[in-house]
């Protein structure tokens, strides 16, 4: 048996475990879905309709034959719209898996990416939930000193729609290069699950309400430990793998 | 969208916060502002207006009014003068679809001087990064970047014949636009045409062929409305993006296309010169304004806060919203006498059509709209999104639902929870009014719209069903919904808004309990379970690419031609890896390379299989084999499963969706999403150059550790050996010295060492050796 210190664990798996475990204390149970996805449960579940300028906002990849409308998933969302239909509220689910987007590759973007995504549904469940949620989950992350801000979004699948940003834990807000200079540091979109979306798979959004949260895993991974390029990820080194 | 801070301070009699702060509130409110920068004497804010704000915030009006209502400024009411001319005479518009173009204004002016804009235009425009090309077009672009509304201007005296029409191109028609390129159009574009051709591609780009030039002395001036997806589809189709396509394909209101044909035209005049002589205004359907309603408790509920009608009042009025606290149901009832006798039309729009022809269901979702409350368009789907009640609770403002046999009838619900079955079927509805009394539309009706005692209505002799839309006594608030604000439709987009502009920052967070203790998810589990019995056993996790250049599934437009399908097995990235870092041991210090893989691969479009790939790579086939067996060993035990492996394989990939089917469901995760260690250590930047080998062997008494020898090597070897391992030792028997051998890897950040450089270093490793006395072999 090795020792502990000679045990590597990918930084993307580590994170996905730390947080799924602060998430499963708080009681979300974790769902999983394909990668492989149906234009509807990727786009038109999520209120995204066909030619909207939203789809701008994902680059896809489609495959094909074309007729076929299946595309690589642009996020775990449509794990939501699975879990949503078969299951009844109240709900409570994160969905960590792996996302496509067709834009160019670079030191901070890469085709593929991981994402955790999350949905909480019940009979009243606003927006100063959400804030209790995702306060208490960054807490259990990055320490007690988390200071989070909320300002205002748009997602055609959430109504009202914010933006989450936290004091950069690099420089105490004061400003450096991991957050633009900005003191801030963007770490997670979320919002109320646009009616919509829950009248579309059968559950009436009079009754239920909830919100969905989302955050880039590889993008938190490389500013925890100061990675400078995401494609390292994905590149298969040893030399890279083994630090962590 | 760029906004320029001089030109947003005209819209105010009073000082605006300064840029920066602007900028924060902006911020915190309503949009990221990406960038705040001097230019000259003027600020240029960048701001991300994302699709919900681009229907009426791609302007500095927009911008304005929002600024307006953050800081309680008043915004200067600039009116523009009326057009008095109402015809155009023998000029012709017309407009072959009207579902593709809603509006087009035309005006016809007259003896105007084309020359250079007025130096406050250059500026403003310039500030934007936009050329300045001559006083008509620099206005057309003035007023669309001022309110939104993208226009266009013709030379007149260069159309054949006296006509604009907006039409679909004909397959195989051309037209040069004015950048000079020639653009094929096919039947799927719209144009803008006059007798003989196209002289524009609607929304998106002018043609050469009407260009203002200073030649010009007459124009036709164009504000239109065009539908999103025709501009959306045709501009990316040609790769033509503009300002003014932009704006179309995020859809604007069509009321603003009037508003801007007057301020264009009074700018024109002002600036050069010409009178209007005629003016036509194509405008088939004019929507009603939307009307949306909401209590202060809805809003409440959704924030979490607890707001007062107070609250909720000052925030509408910071928004200058028409808006009025109102009964509902009581509104319903009051509005039906005056609809009485309005036409039926099968289909109707409740913001078109109405209030002047409605169908049955258009015709109660229309009333409800009024008292603010959204209901489904269709009769079924109204019979499903109502409150059950029975005959005898009956009471005026409830729907009536029937099946009347004739026509298309529905056994299920088609928009709202769709697929609800309803066994009876519905297709009528009409509003009770008490006393036995009932308002609907239809088709049978010698009038449209009538009012009636329900037994002398054949519609309602085989009655479905009663159902209420409105709950409760509680006041609603109904919000006449201001054209350019085409994102607030529900009442979640009005309470958006007072979330906003109460602050987001002040939501207090509210105590949640736990729904239920979490199901495990199995496949999570195992997962988990078998990647820590891996990396119990020295394996390392891999993440590799999905995209490979060969498989089943293509993609339609991959990054690269390698890049083009995906994965069909784990094996061959894994092959791959395994070479790698086989090459790159020494450096990695390691005598076996030891990694694992869990993926998705793709068979088909239908089939999708999630993998669990191991390999091992050496030099010792022995040892590979071993460690490959102790994997599968260790797996087998702690799963209970039975997976065999080949003689002479070192890569195993193993289905492990049906591996684990057979799997008991686990009650808790236990222990595998626990990270066995800490990482504290900030990763160090891998360096791209090769490394270079070396070894050294070296007596040295019994009195010295191989801690010493190897802290000397380290201490002498300095930032470019980045690795020092020990291979060997050897303590003779008797004798009073012991030797150590080491293999050390070089490596720099910089360059590619060459021999020299690292014979160097190990010169000085040696002499350092020798001068304690020690041996080196």
């Amino acid at each position: 048996m090795i020792k502990d210190s000679e045990k590597h664990i990918h930084p993307v798996t580590r994170l996905i475990r730390e947080i799924s475990s602060i998430f499963i204390e708080l009681g979300f149970e974790v769902a999983q879905g394909p990668e492989m996805e149906d234009e509807y449960y990727n786009f038109d579940a999520l209120n995204v309709p066909q030619d909207h300028p939203a789809r701008d906002m994902q680059d896809t990849f489609w495959l094909e034959p074309k007729n076929l409308k299946k595309l690589l998933r642009t996020q775990t969302s449509d794990v939501q719209i699975r879990y949503m239909k078969e299951n009844k509220p109240p709900i409570a689910i994160i969905v960590p898996g792996r996302v496509f987007r067709n834009e160019a590759t670079d030191a901070t973007h890469d085709a593929q990416f991981n994402q955790m995504e999350g949905l909480m549904i019940g009979k009243d469940i606003s927006v100063a939930h959400l804030k209790t949620v995702l306060e208490a989950f960054l807490k259990k992350l990055f320490g007690e000193d988390v200071t989070i801000r909320l300002r205002p979004g748009y997602f055609p699948f959430v109504e009202p729609g914010v933006e989450i940003d936290m004091i950069c834990f690099k420089c105490n807000g004061k400003g450096c290069p991991a957050c633009s200079h900005n003191g801030w540091i963007e770490i997670l979109g979320a919002g109320m699950v646009h009616p919509k979306v829950l009248n579309n798979v059968g559950i009436d959004s009079r009754e239920w309400q909830g919100f969905a949260f989302g955050l880039g895993i590889d993008r938190i991974v490389m500013l925890k430990y100061g990675i400078d390029d995401i494609r390292l990820m994905y590149a298969g080194d040893l030399k890279f793998n083994q630090q962590f | 969208m760029i906004i320029s801070y001089r030109w947003l301070k005209k819209y105010f009699n009073k000082e605006l916060p300064n840029p920066n702060d602007l900028a924060v509130l902006l911020n915190s409110h309503s949009f990221e502002v990406e960038g705040v920068e001097e230019k000259g004497s003027d600020t240029i804010l960048d701001i991300d207006v994302l699709p919900n704000r681009a229907h009426d915030c791609l302007c500095h009006l927009g911008i304005a009014k929002e600024v307006s209502v953050l800081t309680g400024l008043e915004i200067k009411d600039i009116q523009h003068t009326d057009l008095e001319v109402e015809t155009l005479g023998d000029f012709k518009v017309t407009i072959e679809d009207e579902k593709k173009c809603r509006r087009y204004v035309a005006v016809v002016m007259e003896g105007v001087k084309v020359g250079s804009s007025p130096d406050w235009l250059k500026q403003n425009l310039e500030s934007l990064g936009q050329k300045s090309i001559n006083n008509i077009v620099d206005a057309t672009n003035y007023v669309m970047f001022n309110i939104g509304q993208p226009l266009h201007a013709f030379d007149k005296d260069k159309l054949d014949g006296n006509e604009i029409n907006i039409r679909n191109a004909k397959d195989g028609e051309q037209i040069i636009t004015l950048d000079n390129r020639e653009v094929k159009l096919t039947s799927e574009n719209l144009v803008i045409a006059d007798s003989k051709e196209p002289l524009a591609i609607a929304g998106v780009k002018g043609g050469k062929k009407a260009e203002v030039d200073q030649n010009t002395v007459n124009l036709v001036l164009e504000s239109a409305n065009f539908a999103p997806i025709t501009v959306r589809k045709t501009a990316r189709g040609f790769s033509i993006l503009t300002d003014s396509s932009k704006r179309f394909e995020n859809e604007i209101s069509p009321e603003l296309a009037g508003v801007a044909m007057k301020e264009l035209v009074e700018l024109i005049s002002e600036i050069s010169g010409g009178k209007v002589v005629g003016k036509v205004d194509v405008y088939p359907r004019k929507p009603n304004p939307y009307k949306v309603g909401f209590t202060t408790k809805d809003a409440n509920k959704i924030l979490g806060l607890n707001l007062s009608d107070k609250d909720v009042e000052e925030i509408l009025n910071k928004f200058k919203f028409e808006f009025a606290q109102i009964d509902s149901a009581k509104k319903v009832l009051e509005l039906v006498n005056d609809l009485i006798g309005k036409s039926y039309k099968l289909g109707a729009s409740v913001v078109y059509d109405a209030p002047h022809s409605f169908d049955c269901s258009s015709f109660t979702a229309y009333l409800f709209a009024q008292g603010g409350i959204a209901i489904p368009r269709m009769a079924v789907d109204q019979f499903v999104y109502g409150k059950e009640i029975s005959e005898s609770d009956l009471k005026a403002g409830d729907l009536i639902f029937s099946n009347t046999g004739e026509g298309k009838i529905y056994f299920e619900s088609v928009e709202f929870l769709s697929g609800t079955k309803i066994e009876e079927g519905v297709d009528h509805v009409g509003l009770y009014l008490g006393d036995g009394k009932i308002i609907h539309a239809s088709r049978y009706n010698n009038d449209g719209v009538e009012m009636g005692n329900i037994s002398e209505f054949k519609q309602f002799k085989n009655i479905v069903g009663y159902r209420r839309m409105v709950e409760s006594e509680e006041k609603r608030y109904v919000v006449t919904v201001p054209y350019q604000r085409m994102d607030l439709r529900i009442k979640q987009d009005l309470i958006e808004e007072i979330g906003r502009i109460y602050g987001l920052e002040n939501i207090k967070t509210l105590p949640l309990e736990k729904i239920r203790e979490p199901k495990v998810h199995k496949g999570f589990y195992y997962a988990n379970k078998v990647k820590q019995i891996l990396i119990d056993l020295g394996f390392e996790e891999i993440y590799n690419y999905t995209f490979t250049s060969e498989g089943n599934v293509k993609i339609e437009k991959p990054l690269a031609s390698d890049k083009a399908y995906l994965r069909t097995n784990l094996s061959d990235g894994m092959k791959e890896k395994l070479d790698l870092n086989l090459k790159n041991a020494p450096l990695l210090g390691l005598d076996e390379i030891k990694i694992f893989e869990f993926g998705k691969v793709f068979s088909s479009t239908e089939e999708e299989k999630g993998m669990l790939c191991f390999g091992v790579a050496g030099k010792n086939k022995k040892n590979v084999f071993a460690s490959v067996s102790e994997a599968i060993q260790k797996i087998n035990a702690d799963l209970g499963v039975d997976l065999k492996v080949k003689e002479n394989e070192n890569i195993l990939e193993i289905n492990f969706d049906a591996l684990i089917e057979k799997l008991p469901q686990p009650e808790s995760y236990e222990d595998v999403l626990k990270n066995p260690n800490n990482v504290e250590s900030k990763y160090k930047h891998i360096s791209p150059f090769p490394f270079m080998l070396r070894d050294i062997a070296v007596w040295v008494p019994n009195t010295e550790t191989q801690e010493s020898v190897a802290g000397l090597i380290k201490e002498n070897g300095g930032d470019l050996l980045v690795r020092t391992k020990l291979f060997d030792v050897y303590c003779p028997e008797g004798k009073d010295k012991t030797s150590y051998a080491f293999n050390l890897v070089f490596q720099s950040n910089e360059k590619t060492l060459t021999d020299d450089e690292v014979n160097k270093i190990m010169n000085g490793i040696t002499t350092q050796m020798q001068s304690k006395g020690w041996e080196v072999r």
